[in-house]
């Protein structure tokens, strides 16, 4: 089947479904209840769209270009639309952001070595340990790297956040200092084994 | 009270992760917006670089004489021959062949001549601003990469510290600016996050490949770099052949053309110019598909010695192809440019608004910062016309030979501490000041760029960027000074 039969059918289901997820949050709003079926319709429409692009032309090129596309285009209807909300609910909790509270002058250095040099290090870790068990499981040498080259970085992430985190600084140290041990093991164990 | 469809998260997992996002949006907020602003900017590198650098007769059909020509006349004029030649063929967004290696290199127009160097030193200065921040080499690619991180662990936080993700899906109010801040903040935020996601993924993976790749190279190939990535970007595969200066290109790209008709040609390296080892790749897009490139080895003779596989290798090859279009926005023409133009623009109304809601709970609990209200408004505005500024400077620091990052660097500081002394009647209209400066700026940039290079109007695609920078810095002016009369009014 040639890609263009699919990309009125996929811009269609998306549209629709954004529109069925939009005006069922609308009936929500005023009614104060949610129609379960109604935003499970309008997700499965969006779902629907989105596998109707990946039929276009490479599978993720057409999934890129959808998802593009209501990244795109919900911002621009909030920004545009002239009816905001003007009220806010009173049960509603605040979902902004709050500060932190002031801590010991010798804190913020230690939790910048946890966050950056020691995080990235036992990222570093992490992804040696990834490297090797790609390797030991058989995986190309390509899909080795790669998937080292994804892991870095999230697992950065992961342990930076972690490193933020409002806890105890000595709980921080140790869950840092585990995933060190976890990642260190198995970088040995799967090295020398 | 309406019962719930959605799981409830619990308020101290909430404000762990609340308090996360908020250390990690301060430590780094600034740094960040120049990233995402620079990097949105550079979407259009190559209709910036054009702009920059008008060029007559520019042609997007491809001649295989004129380039032959060209990479004759240019190795006939170097002394040292180079490892490695480039031939840049044309494409749609960048439509001028060109020649050269390293950092060096020449238009080569219809008839196969050089023309004039490449020159356009504020879309390089832009480029460098995004990926090196002005750093040096590796240094500054791994703290973009690990901003690239920071973007990525703010994503991760915000999404875990939003406990009505789904039911606040439409929420836009505006009863106080507070709220109106949190709420475009949060809106845009998961809307887009696909979009930041992606970008902050592909951006970190970019920066911190070197550190990785040194990381593997002494824990995995006992300390060569050069062995650490071959397997995913191949290797030089030469093959014997007699001495030439410069190897025919003509039976390669005649070979190319006849066997993929679904992609198109974009750059050639010639390896072992004057050497008796020599090959010939051509990099080369394919259609509908997110991959970068794909890369034909030719013998200078035109027989096919090689294919790296990046659109038809392993996984891993294909999906690290993947990674630079999906940064860089480059896999559907210029729709999905300015998609992500627009994208872009709103990440950096993220991060602007994300330390906006910080400084005003500040002043709503009684503890004003009015300092670092005015640094940030000098960090939001003064980017862009620290930008705009630059390219005002640009034909004159190509006089002096001064770098323009030091232009950029040093106005942004100076604002953003003239932001923090300022005395309380200017402040009110700071943030007003640095917009229509920026304006006025865009405006002189613009101006000088036309009265240089007048004729180049005629190209309507130039035009249109001229009149798109002129409208800008227009919307700028005018939007500045009705906001003044806004306020002014009681």
């Amino acid at each position: 089947m040639t890609s263009a039969l699919f990309f009125i059918p996929g811009l269609t289901s998306l549209l629709a479904g954004l529109g069925i997820v939009y005006r069922s949050w609308r009936a929500r709003h005023a009614r104060k209840s949610t129609s379960a079926t109604a935003l499970a319709f309008g997700w499965a429409a969006i779902l629907l769209g989105v596998v109707c692009f990946s039929q276009l032309a490479g599978e993720a090129w057409g999934v890129a270009i959808a998802v593009l596309g209501i990244a795109l285009l919900v911002p621009v209807v909030l920004l545009t639309g002239r009816d905001w909300t003007p009220l806010v609910p009173k049960d509603r909790p605040s979902t902004s952001v709050i500060e932190t509270q002031p801590g010991r002058s010798w804190r913020l250095p230690v939790v910048i070595l946890l966050s950056g040099p020691i995080s990235l290090l036992i990222a570093a870790m992490g992804m040696l340990a990834g490297h090797r068990l790609a390797y030991a499981l058989g995986a190309y040498a390509a899909d080795q790297l790669a998937l080292a080259l994804f892991l870095l970085p999230l697992f950065w992430t992961g342990l930076a956040v972690i490193s933020v985190i409002k806890l105890a600084l000595w709980r921080r140290a140790l869950i840092l200092a585990g995933s060190g041990l976890v990642f260190g093991t198995s970088f040995f164990f799967l090295t020398v084994i | 009270m309406s019962t719930s469809i959605w799981p409830r998260l619990s308020g101290v997992f909430v404000s762990r992760f609340l308090s996360a996002h908020t250390a990690l949006g301060l430590a780094a907020g600034g740094l960040l917006y120049i990233i995402c602003l620079s990097g949105t900017l550079i979407v259009f590198h190559n209709e910036t670089a054009r702009w920059e650098q008008p060029a007559r007769g520019e042609n997007r059909v491809v001649d295989p004489d004129a380039l032959q020509s060209g990479l004759e006349a240019y190795l006939a004029h170097q002394s040292d021959l180079p490892d490695t030649a480039r031939l840049v063929l044309p494409t749609h967004d960048m439509p001028r062949m060109l020649v050269g290696s390293g950092e060096t290199y020449f238009r080569i127009t219809e008839a196969g001549e050089l023309a004039d160097p490449v020159e356009h030193p504020f879309a390089e200065f832009l480029v460098s601003l995004h990926m090196y921040l002005h750093l040096p080499g590796v240094l500054g690619l791994t703290v973009v990469g690990a901003l690239g991180v920071i973007l990525l662990g703010l994503t991760l936080s915000g999404l875990l510290s939003h406990p009505r993700i789904f039911r606040d899906a439409f929420h836009m109010r505006r009863s106080s600016a507070l709220l109106l801040e949190t709420d475009l903040h949060n809106r845009l935020a998961v809307w887009t996050l696909p979009f930041h996601l992606t970008s902050a993924l592909t951006g970190a993976i970019l920066g911190l490949a070197s550190i990785g790749g040194a990381v593997l190279a002494y824990a995995v190939h006992d300390g060569d770099l050069n062995a650490v990535f071959p397997p995913i970007f191949g290797t030089d595969n030469r093959v014997q052949t007699q001495a030439s200066i410069a190897p025919d290109i003509r039976p390669a790209l005649a070979r190319f053309t006849a066997d993929h008709t679904d992609e198109t040609a974009w750059l050639i390296h010639i390896n072992g110019t004057g050497t008796t080892e020599q090959s010939i790749e051509i990099l080369a897009r394919p259609t509908g598909r997110l991959a970068y490139y794909e890369e034909y080895v030719y013998s200078p003779s035109g027989t096919p010695v090689s294919t790296l596989g990046l659109i038809s290798g392993e996984t891993g090859q294909q999906v690290a192809a993947s990674i630079y279009s999906l940064h860089f926005g480059n896999y559907g023409g210029v729709p999905v440019k300015l998609a992500y133009l627009a994208l872009g623009l709103l990440l950096c109304l993220i991060c602007s608004c994300g330390l906006r809601i910080w400084l005003l709970r500040r002043r709503q609990r009684g503890r004003p910062a009015p300092g670092l209200e005015r640094a940030w408004t000098g960090i939001i505005w003064g980017a862009p016309l620290s930008i705009s500024l630059t390219l005002c400077a640009t034909p004159l620091l190509k006089l002096v030979e001064l770098p323009l990052a030091w232009v950029f660097w040093i106005s942004l500081s100076g604002l953003v501490v003239l932001g923090l002394c300022l005395p309380k009647p200017a402040a009110q209209s700071w943030d007003l000041y640095l917009r229509r400066l920026t304006g006025l700026c865009l405006l002189i940039g613009t101006s000088l760029h036309v009265a240089h290079h007048p004729d180049a109007l005629k190209n309507w695609e130039h035009g249109l960027l001229t009149a798109a920078l002129a409208g800008l810095s227009l919307a700028l002016l005018v939007h500045g000074v009705r906001l003044k009369s806004k306020r002014a009014s009681p």
